[in-house]
């Protein structure tokens, strides 16, 4: 291995170690975890109150027809709900549930549910057993079938213990694609979840690398700003190239930002489905991951750009306590598509997102929020890529020459004038 | 077997200021070379241009017999003037992670950490976090992590500033041991009797530029002998050839001006019929020299 990648990986591997190692950073990691198993303890006792109503709304779906009809009076929509079933996987008679309307193919459903003739339309698919594949049809606002149908799937699949995978099945919750049928017949995926999801994805993205930033940035200007102070630079400059310090560093406390926030995700992937009862169909939000990827490319590089620029700070001043004001210089940048968002969400084309999506100190919260609420041109997301990427390399071999040069300025004030002087002599 | 360390008419200027001027010198594989100098003389800024942490404006440096690169670099050991470790991180830590970057592999650098620390007696202490050893603990272990992947150079920049005797003396035994080992060694200090006793040539620099390069003994014959010193009941009227006189009870020590036989202050006692206990003819001492040299540098 070249010795400059060398040097790279043991710095990158030392900081990790003490990053990772460190009480605050175990602390911080399981925080969010912590919370949502402790609520998901206590969600027991909230789904024992919510199950009890489904269970008498169940026992009185089975029960009778009249008694469901009860059931089903004073819902938001008087109109039926119709239902297909494609899988014959399912012993269930919907005709039996007066509020149901069976239909034996999808496009004659489509067609009543069009002419109002019924409030929405479910198209059990036929791997639904394996799958939980439910198709759902509407057209304005969907109704209250979902809740309904899922009684009548668990309790009937639940009636088939014979077969383990029924019973997995019941137990587990249909998913639900939810499409709308227009006026004129045509069917979408719901595109205001879609969008209102891909918003929340690109905000999160950009909230979350501001806090990165604040929180990994400010460690990473700490420990070059400490390498100063503690005078360590100059044994490690006759041990390592600058570069490969400061690669090591920037890309050792990148990672474990990224584990930390992977953790937290993972922790509200995993729980936070056990609160459907809260938030119903999460497993059927769709999430484009195309646009996912081009979110976390931007963050990527976005961190790059700013953990270059909090290494050259670090580097520049003469103690943490100097560095540490300093930091709003990078933070705030990002911080600047916040302040125009009303523009980003009415206008994401305009010149000014435009040109802070350019801009590589502020293109990636810009370009985030940008993909969340518009359609970009691949050329204009290449390009504020490359032009980040570009910046990115180049602030961190300059933080490197600063880093270097430093250590001709021990106890000095960093003036521009003393900046310069030390970047010409420092090699 | 080339010089580890050749500085060829290296040049240095900040700004108006030319803080190196020239200076040239070799250190060659199992010798001591003291570099010496007062306070601001050039002697860090040669030391980092030798090590590649600056570049020199004119001359040139060779480690190795190449110009300073990654590879030759990881054959140096450098304990800087100023120097510190990670304050927060064990001890232990700090070495392997020191050791690490000069090349040894993991195991290796965890085996010579554990040996070098037991060498300067810490190995107790390797659990510690830094901050929790007194200051020549600290010392001592930056001794130590400089010396762990045995270098083929070792660069010393007042390694014995603030430590207690015994210390010390553990600190001088192991660089006898380097160089036994096969290490070159630049040892730059003050204290000009540590630099006597480690050294067997020096470097003196001030000002920017060398002032006197060489073998120590060769540099002290060259200047003659200045030094007398006589033990008798007293001293006669008249002494010859001498420039200056120290008395105390009953020892006397003759600055000799230059040209002038010892033999002739040994004749002014026995043609005065005083009787001598003890005569001395002595070697100028480098802190001597040191103070004459820059002395007469700075007055001209």
């Amino acid at each position: 291995m070249p010795a400059a990648l060398d040097g790279t990986r043991i710095v990158f591997a030392h900081e990790f170690r003490k990053q990772i190692g460190g009480k605050g950073f175990l602390i911080a990691t399981l925080t969010i975890p912590v919370i949502l198993v402790v609520l998901w303890i206590a969600i027991p006792v909230i789904r024992g109150l919510v199950d009890g109503d489904d269970a008498a709304e169940s026992a009185a779906t089975i029960g009778s027809a009249d008694t469901a009809a009860t059931t089903t009076e004073g819902s938001a929509a008087d109109l039926p709900i119709g239902i297909v079933v494609q899988t014959t996987d399912l012993s269930v008679d919907f005709a039996q549930f007066p509020e149901f309307r069976v239909y034996t193919e999808t496009a004659a459903g489509l067609d009543e549910l069009q002419s109002g003739a019924i409030n929405e339309l479910f198209v059990i698919l036929p791997e639904y057993v394996a799958t939980g594949h439910v198709e759902h049809y509407f057209t304005d606002d969907a109704g209250e079938g979902r809740q309904q149908l899922r009684v009548i799937l668990r309790d009937t699949l639940l009636g088939q213990t014979q077969s383990p995978e029924l019973r997995q099945r019941a137990l587990a919750r249909p998913q639900f694609a939810r499409f709308t049928v227009a006026e004129d017949g045509e069917i979408a995926a719901e595109s205001g979840l879609a969008v209102a999801v891909s918003f929340l994805i690109g905000q999160g993205f950009a909230i979350a690398l501001i806090f990165t930033l604040i929180a990994y940035g400010t460690i990473l200007l700490q420990t070059v700003s400490e390498e100063k102070e503690n005078r360590m630079v100059e044994v490690l400059l006759t041990s390592a190239s600058p570069l490969a310090i400061m690669t090591g560093k920037v890309l050792a406390l990148g990672l474990a930002g990224l584990i930390q926030m992977s953790v937290w995700v993972a922790a509200v992937i995993v729980v936070v489905p056990r609160f459907a009862g809260v938030i119903p169909d999460i497993g059927t939000i769709p999430i484009d991951f195309g646009f996912l990827l081009l979110v976390l490319a931007f963050y990527l590089a976005g961190y790059a750009i700013a953990a270059a620029l909090m290494a050259g700070i670090g580097a520049a001043t003469t103690s943490v306590t100097e560095a540490g004001p300093l930091t709003a210089l990078v933070i705030i940048p990002l911080a600047v598509p916040f302040y125009a968002m009303p523009l980003f969400l009415s206008s994401a084309d305009h010149w000014l997102p435009r040109l802070l999506s350019l801009l590589p100190i502020t293109a990636a919260t810009s370009m985030m929020l940008r993909l969340a609420t518009s359609s970009v041109a691949p050329g204009e997301i290449a390009l504020s890529l490359l032009l980040m990427v570009v910046t990115a390399a180049l602030l961190l071999w300059l933080a490197s020459r600063i880093f270097r040069a430093g250590l001709l300025l021990y106890g000095q004030r960093m003036s521009l004038r003393a900046a310069w002087t030390a970047l010409r002599h420092g090699g | 077997m080339a010089s580890a360390l050749t500085v060829d008419g290296v040049k240095k200027i900040f700004g108006r200021n030319t803080v190196v001027d020239g200076v040239s010198f070799t250190v060659e594989p199992q010798e001591i070379m003291g570099l010496v100098g007062p306070n601001g003389a050039g002697k860090t800024t040669t030391i980092r241009m030798a090590l590649d942490i600056i570049r020199p404006d004119a001359g040139s440096v060779a480690l190795f017999g190449s110009t300073p690169n990654r590879q030759a670099l990881q054959r140096v050991g450098y304990l800087p003037e100023e120097r510190g470790l990670y304050q927060k991180s064990a001890l232990s830590d700090v070495l392997r992670y020191l050791g690490r970057l000069k090349g040894l592999s993991a195991k290796a650098a965890q085996s010579r950490s554990d040996a070098m620390l037991q060498r300067v007696g810490l190995y107790e202490h390797r659990a510690k976090k830094v901050q929790a050893l007194s200051r020549g603990m600290n010392q001592l272990a930056q001794f130590a992590s400089a010396l762990l992947h045995q270098p083929d150079l070792v660069i010393l920049d007042e390694p014995f500033s603030g430590l207690d005797p015994l210390n010390v003396q553990v600190m001088k035994e192991i660089i006898h041991e380097q160089q036994q080992r096969g290490a070159a060694i630049i040892f730059s200090s003050h204290n000009m009797e540590d630099v006597e006793e480690m050294c067997e040539r020096v470097v003196l620099v001030s000002g920017g530029n060398v002032l006197l390069y060489g073998a120590l003994d060769e540099l002290k014959r060259a200047r003659g002998i200045q030094n007398i010193q006589v033990t008798a009941p007293q001293q006669p009227a008249d002494v010859p050839g001498v420039s200056n006189t120290k008395v105390e009870d009953g020892h006397f020590e003759y600055l000799l001006t230059e040209g002038t036989d010892p033999n002739a202050v040994l004749r002014s006692f026995l043609d005065g019929g005083i009787p001598v206990e003890r005569f001395e003819v002595a070697l100028p001492s480098l802190r001597d020299m040191f103070i004459e040299e820059v002395s007469r540098a700075r007055g001209a």
